[in-house]
């Protein structure tokens, strides 16, 4: 009678067993002390902050009182109202404007002329009478405004993609500083040259970016005009904090969308504010 | 010759189980742990544990908390001697394609353990075919590339010496 099994074979195979089993005993020891059990994770960004604007109110805001208006009959028409200024928070929607030669601030649902405050953009104030809308844009400049600006620097040689007119990139009117569209587009374009005029480091806490300091400026680049300096560090932009690279990076590809911009610095410990206007 | 025969047999089961045994998920757990203590996270994976291969799917790439793209797929093959990493189809986010002027990136990695301090890679960026080699030279990692017609962008972070174009950082 032929056996099933061969007797040798499966003392040869035994050992073979042995090994396999001593090998993956190993393994699970060194897995379940030296190795991780799961991988890395990355925690999305909390939410970027809506764009706002600062603007100087300090002495108009305490003059703001939330008070209820008799809605009276309108006096004039919606263009006698001139839009000098919005501050809308999630909170708060404060606007400053001009009527009759007399600059007022009102706070939401205040009216001017019978024309009541409803809501504002960026760009605009929406005001109702009578269940109509009405919205009221900011004051353009007129030459006479532009010839009162005080250009802050030389001009500067003209680049491939900024706007072609002899104002200068960088003006100051004496509050925020007005920076050509050009000046921005052709720094997206060409971003070697950007680290020609300065140099910016991450400052670190372990892992963590607290903000990105300035290394050096170049003297007489647009980021001298733009009032940076060396040892700065830029902590914030619109109040979004640059606390990672990626924040920067997004800053940096729709930087030529943007209308206003307000860096939040640090300067010989003292946080301070820079803010431009994007034309 | 029966006792020859013998240890052969379980050198060889030995080296297989060494190999076919091996934690590979957990050992790329440990790999994920170690890019992570220089800033670059590899996440959201799907993970096949193979015979000889670890694949993995899908897998984001963030470098200094930057998005740069997606891995399609990544397959971890050792032979205890001879080893080789390949990743297919990496597409750069826009983000890391305004530095890289490609969208699309494959990569072999290959490693033998008789050149312990030398990795080969070929790499296949966009169009252009190139072939690197990373050494490790005193606490130092060069890649040298064999040509850097096409690749002018990093021209600027490279070096010349008799082996061709180096690109070096310290560890």
């Amino acid at each position: 009678m032929k056996p099933i099994f061969n007797l040798q074979s499966i003392k040869n195979i035994i050992p073979i067993f042995i090994v396999m089993i001593v090998v993956k005993l190993i393994y699970v020891v060194l897995t379940i002390l030296f190795l991780p059990s799961s991988g890395q994770e990355i925690t999305s960004n909390k939410k970027a902050k809506a764009l706002y604007y600062r603007l100087k109110l300090s002495q108009s805001i305490k003059s703001v009182a939330p008070k209820v208006t008799k809605i009276e009959k309108p006096k004039s028409s919606i263009d006698s109202i001139k839009l000098m200024a919005i501050y809308n928070s999630n909170d708060r929607l404060v606007v400053t404007v001009k009527s009759k030669n007399k600059i007022k601030v009102l706070a939401k649902g205040e009216e001017i002329d019978g024309f009541i405050l409803t809501s504002a953009t960026r760009d605009y104030a929406i005001f109702t009478r009578n269940e109509k809308n009405y919205t009221v844009q900011f004051i353009k400049k007129t030459k006479s405004v532009n010839s009162n600006i005080k250009s802050m620097v030389r001009d500067i040689p003209k680049r491939k993609g900024e706007i072609d007119d002899d104002t200068p990139a960088i003006v100051d009117d004496g509050y925020t500083k007005i920076v050509k569209r050009g000046l921005l587009q052709h720094y997206k374009k060409d971003n070697k040259s950007i680290w020609k005029d300065i140099g910016i480091n991450a400052v670190k806490n372990g892992s963590v970016v607290n903000g990105f300091k300035v290394r050096f400026v170049r003297k007489g680049s647009d980021f001298e005009k733009l009032g940076i300096q060396r040892g700065d560090t830029i902590m914030a932009v619109n109040g979004e904090e640059l606390n990672n690279y990626e924040s920067a990076v997004s800053l940096y590809k729709n930087i030529d969308t943007i209308e206003n911009l307000t860096l939040t610095i640090k300067r010989r410990n003292k946080e301070m504010e820079l803010e431009y206007e994007i034309k | 010759m029966q006792m020859v025969k013998k240890i052969s047999i379980i050198i060889v089961a030995i080296l297989l189980s060494i190999i076919i045994f091996s934690p590979k998920r957990e050992l790329y757990y440990l790999l994920e742990d170690k890019l992570k203590e220089n800033s670059i996270v590899l996440y959201e994976e799907s993970i096949d544990n193979n015979l000889f291969t670890l694949t993995v799917k899908d897998a984001k790439v963030s470098v200094n908390g930057l998005k740069l793209g997606t891995i399609g797929e990544l397959d971890i093959t050792s032979f205890l001697f001879y080893s080789i990493v390949t990743i297919y189809d990496v597409s750069l986010s826009s983000t890391a394609q305004a530095v890289a002027p490609f969208k699309t990136l494959n990569i072999k990695i290959s490693h033998n353990i008789f050149s312990p301090t030398t990795l080969n890679v070929t790499a296949k960026l966009g169009e252009l075919l190139k072939e690197a080699k990373v050494k490790m030279i005193d606490n130092k990692i060069r890649v040298y590339i064999k040509d850097i017609d096409g690749m002018k962008y990093i021209a600027p972070f490279m070096r010349k010496d008799k082996q061709g174009w180096y690109y070096e950082t310290n560890i």
